[in-house]
């Protein structure tokens, strides 16, 4: 063979290799082939994985703000343009500009596991069909398992948490923490502020979250009491309360009160003093029994009246009120309202009334030492007997813990409904408020839920408000709902993916379950969840409200003062129970929350407080006390009256609202140190006057008329119905725009003549159907004369709606009659 | 030359080798083999589920290890089914076996550390069952019950009777999503290790059900299938759900078997719960059964027999067509410790009849029991038969 020949047959056979190596791999993206995309978000918001966030790529350090003992956390995004076969954080100790640390032992990262929802539950998801990040793997196993891989193009976030503990010193810390994407080191500077603050251990909300350990034992193949206190101790470690003490498989029935009591007893004693637990729902057994002739299920309340003997006994001995955090939840007649059980619900309820008023008496008579005996008597004189479901007159009973959905407390009228049933049955009494409420597939957004297509703020928000309306209980049926509810019924079936499953309750995405198995990463425990970690942040920012009300109470400022005041905090962050859904919310809530820092740390520290708000006709008016040792320099030039007291000075000032963003900010000096204050006081309120209305009238019967007019010197748009017209007419102005960040709409309304006259006002917002009747617009009774209207924002939900675009008069009357009246001027108040 | 092409050739074929993914196949030692989860990794337990207080399953040097706890706080207390599922698909890996039209068994290995004999009881799930609602009669097969000696691998074979699973409309196949096994209440806790769950195939056609009954039966539990076609009812409360057993031991008539049932202690007497379990011969039982042309003095009878200790006292017998009952009879009383005949005559059981719902249409027959408290009660069925004046 010729040298030719040969040398052209290797040739071939060396293309034959190289072409098979080609043809039978799969191609894979280079390494280093493009940028890295490092950025950073909020631990307040979901970033979908396949979302395009290149707007925000300019965000490259982390910020937080924290309390010590409090858990907080940001996001580092990494969206690369190539597929990157492994990825890194490094932390690292953080220091302060006088050389304290923050060590990075205070700090723990997450791996963001995305889940698809595919099936969207909630209409009003603001992010819709996608990746969301759900699951929090600690980024060492995600490692281990190898999933710290990103896709190109993708996003994948990095949870960064960060926990002082209370002996940290406060200051701002500063570092840089890197990100390691195939062996490139990308540097992230990070600066963690530790507010001067620690938050407690105790938890002062009470919580009832459900935690199934036949669920937990088939997830985790581990059906062990070490298993079970496992999670009851990662669901206290963030504020949470399960809905039964660990006691391993053993469900609390019947049993369990025959053969384990002594047991639970001594778990019961453990969790009372433990100060992160708000809640223990004492066991009981159930029995059938006939009511008018028909079997409904009851409490064996021989079996229940045994346990609280038992309980009381051991209470005794041990020199502790078991009954202290404890209630009930008889949850075989759950959703009462709903499932149509009010009998089953009113019978149980009143035995447990009467048997619990029983004991009080006997015990009350009995030789107890004082103060452990007035302490049990008081428990169990005022038992909290929960009931899940809406106050209806089908419930026939005195006395009960309330528990509704949040919606049900949505404007003050609902919510008066429950504060007066609170107070007969409990606080008239003597026993403490106890108001609850509970959330699951429904209500949807924009009210708080815990589904995972809904934001992330969502589930935070849902502690503000309970604070903000006195409600300081908060069941949910559910944390580890580890199998698939296919349909209404209660069948159930196992899952073997619980990582790639958002839908195990057909109603609603990630409802059910807030914890996913650690087992399938060799976790000995739970995973947390994104959505639990924002459960979490809102409950603890429930107990930093309460040490602020604690320290205004300390410093002379009733409830009324405080609720009044720290509307500031809530006004940007949700209206009723309806969350502000809206583009500006993460930063809104940013706000809130500094302030809250500010606030607590200025009236911890100088005790100083905000004794008295009021935004009125464009001014916000102040009252500040402070202690005469407290100096006080206002910035931008704002003038106080001070009132010098014997041991407080008070200042009184106003300022006018007359930017688009105002704010009182201070300095208060104590023991030498200075600390700042700045309260956002919103923007400036819209007013639309009389006159305008003219030219925005869309809608009147034929003959009415319309003229410029005036009312002791304000301007009004007069209009007049002639008698022949009018026996039902509407009258339509439109055309105004407004709403955004309003907290209410004040109108007012001028009428003339000698009747006194009804009207229903109707209103449409921009984005809306139709129109909606805002509470207590329905037949409006008009007086001779100026007539004040207020909407409240709550009503018209801006945030959905969009801005108020019609005002709609309607008149209806028996008889036709005549009717003339005026539309004077319209104020937004922020 | 030829040295130098082989060369490269071989080149080729190791780069080939060498730089290209492997493909994966399946490993069988046998053809009729199919092997479902090894149960020697951590990750092999990710399908598997766990019901009741067995107490941990974790993998050991010799496969899954499960500790069946004795008591899982210590005091005493004995409990209830403890029990594994082993399902025959993985969702992750992509791996369906649950068409069991050509399989005859499944197997698996399991080394029992226990001192003495135990007996493990293995299920079949046909459909997808709330794993909490175990046993429910219609979804999972009859147990087979197998003897697992001490101290050794024992291999369970389970026989698959494939013309008793359920046919599901529209679906060809035959459908099992997995196997159900339930483990020994034990005096310690101990160790039983698995392996190697596999399902063995074959080419020979589905078994015809020959459900054939002789002139004048409705059900003997003499065939096999007759028991394990045999239904519950429990309220939807996993206390109540009754055993029940082919029994060869015990007959009226001392040929083939009966039914043993034994019905769980619940909550409250039946009269205040309103409860009454019962069993169940269904449509499945009674389709080649001929209730037409039989006169009014005809009558229906069975058999029962109770224990003189722990025999259940009184039962009920109704009669549906569908979901329509027309027959709904006063308690008959069992005599401890002897056999005794219930009968109704025709025209007794259609006393309530419509033109609908009737004796000659007859397609389920309940035989129930009150509710009650205590201890778990026995009792013997056999031979449902019409008996011809």
């Amino acid at each position: 063979m010729s040298k030719n020949v040969f040398k052209k047959i290797i040739l071939a056979a060396l293309s034959a290799v190289l072409a098979f190596s080609f043809c039978a791999c799969k191609s894979e993206n280079s390494a280093g082939g493009g940028n890295v995309n490092i950025w950073t978000a909020s631990g307040a918001e979901k970033l979908l994985q396949e979302a395009d966030y290149k707007s925000r790529y300019g965000n490259t350090s982390v910020k937080i703000g924290v309390f010590r003992n409090e858990t907080e956390a940001a996001q580092i995004m990494i969206t690369p343009e190539y597929d990157v076969k492994s990825y890194s954080v490094e932390t690292a100790d953080l220091v302060s500009a006088d050389g304290k640390v923050l060590p990075k032992t205070a700090i723990s990262v997450y791996h963001e596991k995305y889940i698809y929802v595919d099936q969207l539950k909630d209409k009003y998801s603001p992010t819709g069909i996608g990746w969301y990040p759900d699951a929090l793997l600690p980024i060492e196993k995600a490692a281990e398992y190898g999933e710290n891989k990103i896709a190109a193009n993708k996003n994948q976030g990095v949870w960064i948490s960060v926990r002082p503990d209370e002996n940290q010193t406060a200051g701002t810390f500063k570092g840089n923490f890197a990100v390691i994407t195939d062996g490139k080191r990308s540097e992230v500077p990070v600066e963690i502020t530790v507010y001067d603050y620690t938050l407690s251990d105790k938890v002062h909300s009470k919580t009832s979250f459900g935690m199934t350990m036949s669920e937990i034992a088939g997830a985790e193949l581990d059906s062990s009491v070490e298993m079970n206190e496992k999670y009851y101790e990662f669901l206290l470690d963030r504020r949470v309360s399960a809905q039964s003490l660990p006691m391993g498989i053993i469900n609390t029935d019947e049993r369990l009160l025959k053969e384990y009591l002594p047991k639970w007893l001594n778990v019961a004693e453990k969790y009372t003093r433990d100060d992160r637990c708000s809640n223990i729902n004492l066991p009981f057994a159930t029995t059938q029994v006939s009511v008018s002739g028909k079997t409904i299920t009851s409490v064996d309340f021989d079996l229940f009246e045994k346990t609280l003997r038992a309980i009381v006994e051991y209470s005794v001995e041990k020199n502790i009120n078991l009954l202290e955090k404890a209630g009930t939840y008889f949850i075989f007649f759950d959703e009462y309202d709903v499932n149509n059980t009010a009998v089953m619900a009113s019978y149980n309820i009143n035995k447990a009334n009467e048997l619990c008023e029983k004991l009080a008496t006997e015990y009350g008579a009995a030789t107890i030492a004082e103060p452990l005996k007035s302490a049990i008597v008081k428990s169990l004189a005022g038992f909290k007997h929960k009931v899940v479901g809406e106050l209806m007159d089908a419930l026939k009973v005195e006395r009960a813990a309330m528990v509704p959905k949040i919606n049900k407390y949505h404007t003050q009228e609902q919510r008066d409904i429950y504060i007066d049933w609170d107070k007969q049955g409990y606080v008239d009494n003597g026993y403490g408020s106890e108001m609850w409420t509970y959330t699951c597939w429904d209500p949807m957004s924009p009210s708080p839920t815990y589904h995972i297509e809904d934001i992330l703020l969502s589930s935070r928000l849902l502690s503000w408000m309970m604070y903000d309306y006195d409600i300081v209980g908060n069941l949910y049926w559910s944390t580890t709902k580890y199998q698939i509810r296919t349909s209404n019924s209660s069948n159930e079936y196992p899952i073997q993916d619980y990582y790639s499953n958002p839908l195990r309750f057909p109603r609603a995405n990630g409802d059910g379950f807030l914890l996913y198995p650690g087992r399938p990463y060799g976790i000995d425990g739970p995973v947390s969840s994104i959505r639990l970690e924002s459960v979490c942040d809102g409950l603890e920012e429930y107990d930093l409200l309460y040490a602020l009300e604690e320290l205004y109470s300390d410093g002379g400022v009733t409830k009324e003062q405080f609720d009044a005041f720290t509307q500031v905090l809530y006004k940007d962050l949700f209206s009723g129970t309806l969350v502000r859904v809206g583009d500006g919310l993460v930063n809104d809530f940013a706000n809130a929350r500094a302030m809250l820092a500010d606030l607590l740390v200025t009236a911890d520290r100088t005790g100083l407080v905000i004794k008295e708000y009021e935004n009125k006709d464009g001014a916000a008016s102040v009252v500040i006390s402070a202690p005469n040792s407290t100096e006080i320099n206002f910035a931008d030039g704002v003038q106080a009256e001070k009132t010098v007291g014997d041991n407080r000075t008070e200042y009184a000032l106003s300022i006018s609202l007359d930017k688009d963003e105002n704010r009182l900010a201070l300095t208060a000096t104590a023991d030498g140190k200075n600390y700042s204050l700045e309260i956002n006081l919103g923007g400036k309120n819209e007013t639309v006057t009389g006159e305008k209305f003219a030219s925005l009238i869309t809608l009147i019967p034929d003959g009415g008329s319309v003229e410029a007019g005036d009312n002791d010197g304000e301007p009004v748009t007069k209009i007049t119905l002639s008698e022949a017209n009018v026996s039902a007419a509407d009258i339509d102005v439109s055309g105004f725009g407004i709403g955004g960040k309003a907290s209410q709409i004040t109108l007012e309304v001028y009428l003339y003549g000698d009747e006194e006259t009804e009207v229903t006002i109707l209103t449409k917002c921009a984005k809306s159907d139709g129109f909606t009747v805002p509470t207590g617009m329905n037949g409006l009774k008009l007086n001779k004369g100026l007539n004040k209207v207020t909407v409240s924002a709550t009503d018209l939900n801006f945030d959905r709606n969009g801005n108020l675009s019609v005002i709609r008069f309607r008149f209806n009357f028996q008889e036709p009659q005549a009717v003339s009246f005026a539309v004077g001027k319209l104020t937004t108040v922020r | 030359m030829k040295k130098t092409l082989i060369f490269f050739i071989t080149l080729i074929t190791v780069f080939c080798a060498c730089a290209c993914g492997k493909n994966e196949t399946e490993v069988r030692t046998d053809e009729r083999m199919i092997s479902v989860n090894a149960l020697s990794a951590p990750s092999d337990l990710d399908s598997v589920r766990m019901i009741g207080p067995v107490g941990k399953v974790t993998t050991s040097d010799k496969g899954a290890c499960v500790t069946v706890t004795s008591d899982p706080y210590k005091a005493g207390f004995k409990l209830d089914t403890t029990a594994l599922y082993l399902p025959f698909s993985d969702e992750r890996a992509e791996k369906d076996y649950t068409d069991f039209t050509n399989t005859e068994f499944v197997a698996f290995d399991v080394f029992s550390e226990s001192d003495e004999t135990v007996s493990l009881d293995v299920r079949l799930v046909f459909s997808d069952v709330d794993l909490g609602q175990a046993v429910n009669r219609s979804k999972c097969g009859l147990p087979q019950t197998f003897e697992i000696k001490p101290n050794s691998w024992n291999r369970v074979a389970y026989s698959v009777k494939r013309e008793l699973i359920p046919k599901t409309e529209g679906v060809p196949a035959l459908t099992v999503k997995g196997a159900y096994i339930e483990f020994p209440a034990v005096e310690n806790d101990t160790d039983f290790h698995l392996k190697d769950l596999r399902l063995y195939t074959t080419d020979k056609p589905v078994p015809a059900l020959s459900s054939a009954v002789k002139s004048g039966e409705i059900c003997s539990f003499d065939s096999y299938w007759q028991t394990e076609l045999t239904r519950v009812d429990y309220y939807w409360d996993t206390r109540l759900i009754p055993q029940i057993r082919r029994e060869t031991g015990i007959t009226s008539d001392g040929i083939g078997a009966s039914l043993k049932v034994t019905a769980k202690a619940g909550t409250a007497a039946g009269s205040v719960s309103g409860r009454y379990p019962g069993i169940l011969i269904g449509e499945e039982l009674l389709a080649s059964v001929d209730f037409s042309d039989y006169p009014d003095d005809a009558k229906l009878c069975f058999d029962l027999f109770a224990p003189k200790n722990g025999g259940i006292d009184r039962l009920f017998l109704s009669l549906y067509v569908g979901s329509t009952r027309f027959f709904n009879g006063k308690a008959f009383y069992a005599v401890p410790g002897q056999w005794t005949t219930v009968s109704y005559t025709v025209a007794e059981l259609n006393a309530a009849a419509t033109d609908d719902a009737n004796f000659e249409k007859t397609n389920r027959i309940f035989v129930r029991w009150s509710e009650f408290t205590g201890t778990d009660k026995v009792f013997y069925l056999d031979n449902f038969r019409v008996v011809a004046p």
